[in-house]
């Protein structure tokens, strides 16, 4: 047992003898850990997207860091008073105009000096008085964390400030030579070692050999060796949820399932923290504690933490067979390799309830995949990822470019396998920007030529802006806040880059086939990336460019007007080689129409049966849109890579109607019937639109049009479409509300500044 | 799917067989996305939150 009563490990030695060095002030030994209280902070994780519904719906609600929670639970253990205080939670409150946040008064006037996120986390955090700060820490907002730091220290100079998390881990020296308001660095798991360091600051003690700390020694700054990492993880505790105030709310939660990625990509800090040792939870371990939850809160889904799960395939089987054999329905998610996993186990895996997997593909190049220590076959992982969009598995596909080496044909193979992947249902991916994390091997080969570009990884940003006191500080200690930096590219100009990172992220935002059927139909997606940025340059010479505000241009809808503008006027008429193919996506992915809302139910008389003085309305949001391809083909041969031009020409309609949980359906329906629909606005009777339809239509094969239109009015009502009202209804949206219609702008794929497995469904919840 | 056809119409088997292949639809795709958001307008950006949030950049600027 070690002093602090640990039970982990065996003792490290104490040396009492010397004194605590970093605090100088007073402070009383306590006697007892129950005398000795601990305020455990979160690193932010959230990014900051401008507008509060777009920030709050680009995060994961499945909770915060499960590993202070975890270390909540563990000092528990030790008989500690905990407090964990979840920073994102504090920012989203902060956002609400109603808690004095940015927003607060501006409706007012512009006058108001908002409140800036420091000083509302720390007028929060005033009413805690502990003995110990414990904040923990992650690259993109290690800025904020050290800022927070020194605000803590000023204002309890006699309570130390401890650090832990990715970042600290791997920045310690470097950030406690910097900033000297940090008293000690819990370096890497910090399940054993942290309790013995509140040990011994609660009795006045040295920090001397306590493995896995970074400590000050008078003026010098003392690294200890590494610890042992925790090899039995059924004995690390369940963490302490009840610690956070939001789970009612939540639609999941995060469960740690295992540690340690054995692979060494050149690009990943976690091999470090967790030194690739991999370790999994026993499955009755990990069902017991997904049952207690169950039981505790009423959750069931779990998105579980681990870099790599499926490295021990026998232990997945395991997993899932039990899962299966317990009979209770949990849905989880998880990360996997595509060559660590396959085709009978992704089976397996989803008839166990896994929801979603995160693939790290990495890079589209396969001369970059040996680069980078990754090691994919290509092949293989579209193997998989078909798999797993058959089995109905959520897959993101996490691609990387701005490798220092990268040549424009490894970004056009990575931009392609990127596209690709739309064409699978369940297939989202998302491409970052490298960032050059701290103690990797891409960091540690090119530290003395990282350059601040002002270029940001989005693995780095906190939003679509960094807050200029960070700025500063990154400024001032590259060593300290490498990610923000940049590697230079041999190759390829990091601004253009950045612009194809873009440009391709948002065209997957604001459409899904037109890009695809794009790549197919040019075969180089590069090439039209440089033929939309001429055209652009040419139209900003007569027209100024749109005013997107404080969002980045491709966030803003503008770019998907302009966008399709360009598929229309210039990419069809120069170079498509199935041009009507490419106009029918343009037009069914460039919302011409208004969708037209559905009236509340409470203003609705419903008729059942189609009666002449009755007034047909649409019973569920819907937007009707003219194209002139075949579009069930059309889909049919982009899902299948078949030729684009054979795709039959003929006049459709289009009808995208909301469906149930978020889905959204795409009808084929004849043009008359569209041209039903278009009447059916809640302000006609079926008698009217009988004879409005009899007016414009001939009747089909000697039947009267006004009967033919009765007959479709049927048939909509029986497909769902439309309703029957006794009285007159208000569905108002025509062509100029179509601009309400869709946002002004959208955040990105990536839901959060920190990777996680796969987020949890709208509908698992 | 099973219509019932209101009688006063006066269809023969053979006339509805063939208004159904001429008004019917069917489902082709699922819309995903933005796309999907536009329609369900789940993720529409009010103005004067985006106002706001300008304001409050301009005047931390």
């Amino acid at each position: 047992m070690t002093d602090a009563g640990s039970p982990f490990g065996p003792a490290v030695p104490d040396s009492a003898s010397q004194a605590f060095a970093c605090s100088q002030g007073d402070l009383r030994v306590r006697q007892s850990p129950q005398q000795f209280s601990v305020c455990l902070i979160t690193a932010l994780t959230i990014a900051d997207f401008v507008d509060l519904t777009a920030t709050v719906s680009a995060r994961q609600n499945v909770g915060a860091q499960i590993g202070v929670f975890t270390l909540a639970a563990v000092l528990r253990q030790h008989g500690y008073a905990v407090d964990v205080v979840n920073l994102d939670e504090y920012f989203l409150d902060y956002l609400k105009p109603e808690m004095g946040g940015p927003t607060s008064g501006l409706t007012e006037s512009e006058t108001v000096e908002p409140t800036s996120l420091l000083a509302f986390v720390l007028k929060r955090l005033s009413t805690f008085s502990p003995d110990v700060f414990g904040l923990s820490s992650i690259c993109s907002s290690y800025p904020l964390t050290l800022r927070l730091a020194r605000e803590l220290k000023k204002i309890n100079p006699d309570v130390p400030v401890v650090l832990g998390g990715p970042q600290a881990s791997v920045v310690d020296v470097a950030t406690m030579n910097a900033f000297l308001y940090v008293d000690a660095v819990v370096r890497g798991e910090a399940d054993e070692s942290l309790p013995i360091v509140l040990d011994r600051l609660r009795r006045r003690a040295s920090l001397d050999n306590i493995a896995g700390v970074t400590f000050r020694r008078g003026h010098d700054v003392v690294r200890n060796p590494n610890g042992p990492v925790v090899e039995d993880l059924d004995r690390v505790p369940l963490p302490a949820f009840d610690l956070d105030a939001k789970l009612k709310d939540r639609d999941g939660i995060h469960l740690e399932i295992g540690r340690g990625c054995p692979f060494a990509c050149t690009f990943c800090s976690t091999n470090d923290f967790f030194r690739r040792n991999f370790r999994l939870k026993s499955t009755g371990q990990t069902i017991a504690e997904m049952r207690s939850i169950k039981q505790q809160y009423g959750i069931t889904y779990f998105s579980m933490i681990h870099d790599m799960y499926t490295v021990n395939r026998k232990k997945v089987v395991e997993f899932c067979d039990a899962l299966l054999a317990c009979g209770e329905e949990y849905t989880w998610g998880c990360s996997a390799r595509t060559d660590c996993i396959d085709d009978e186990l992704i089976g397996l895996m989803a008839k166990a309830g896994c929801h979603g997997i995160f693939f790290g593909i990495e890079t589209g190049s396969a001369r970059l995949q040996k680069e980078i220590n990754k090691k994919l076959d290509l092949e293989e992982a579209w193997a998989r990822i078909k798999c797993g969009d058959a089995n109905g598995v959520q897959m993101a596909v996490a691609l990387i470019t701005g490798f220092p080496d990268e040549t424009r044909d490894d970004l056009r193979d990575t931009i392609h396998f990127f596209i690709e992947s739309l064409r699978y249902d369940h297939a989202e991916p998302q491409l970052s920007l490298l960032a050059p994390l701290a103690a990797t091997p891409i960091y540690e080969n090119h530290k003395a030529a990282l350059v601040f570009d002002d270029i940001f990884s989005d693995m780095s940003h906190q939003g679509w802006r960094q807050d200029r006191e960070d700025l500063e500080l990154i400024k001032l200690h590259p060593d300290v806040f490498p990610n923000f930096y940049a590697v230079p590219m041999k190759w390829l100009d990091r601004s253009y880059v950045k612009d194809v990172h873009d440009f391709i992220t948002y065209l997957a935002t604001w459409f899904r086939w037109l890009p695809v059927g794009i790549l197919q139909d040019s075969g180089d997606l590069l090439e039209v990336f440089d033929d939309w940025k001429q055209w652009l340059a040419d139209r900003r010479a007569s027209r100024p460019a749109p005013d997107t505000g404080i969002a980045p241009y491709y966030t803003h809808r503008e770019f998907r007007r302009e966008f399709i503008e360009f598929v229309r006027t210039w990419y069809c008429d120069h170079r498509a080689a199935a041009p009507a193919a490419v106009m029918a996506l343009a037009d069914a992915e460039g919302w011409g129409t208004a969708t037209r809302k559905a009236p509340p139910p409470k203003e609705v008389e419903e008729v059942d049966e189609l009666d002449t003085g009755a007034f047909a309305y649409l019973r569920k949001p819907t937007t009707i849109i003219k194209v002139g391809v075949d579009y069930k083909q059309l889909v049919a041969a982009l899902r299948s890579k078949r030729n684009l031009s054979q795709v039959p020409i003929r006049d459709i309609t289009l009808a995208f109607r909301a469906a149930t949980a978020g889905r959204v359906d795409v009808w084929q329906i004849s043009p008359l019937s569209g041209a039903l629909l278009d009447k059916c606005d809640g302000t006609r009777s079926v008698e009217q639109i009988a004879a409005e339809f009899a007016d414009a239509h001939p009747g089909v094969d000697g039947i009267p049009p006004a009967k033919v239109a009765m007959f479709g009015l049927v048939l909509l009502q029986r497909q769902g479409f439309i309703g029957l009202s006794r009285n007159v209804l208000q569905q108002t949206a025509g062509p100029d509300e179509a601009s309400e219609v869709v946002g002004r702008f959208v955040p990105p794929p990536q839901l959060s500044a920190n990777q996680q497995p796969w987020p949890v469904p709208a509908t698992a919840a | 799917m099973e219509i019932q056809i209101p009688k006063h119409l006066n269809l023969s088997e053979k006339e509805i067989e063939r208004l159904t292949k001429e008004l019917g639809g069917e489902v082709v795709d699922t819309a995903r996305g933005a796309q999907a958001e536009a329609v369900t307008a789940v993720k529409v950006v009010e103005e004067s939150e985006v106002v706001k949030r300008q304001v409050k950049a301009k005047v931390t600027e």
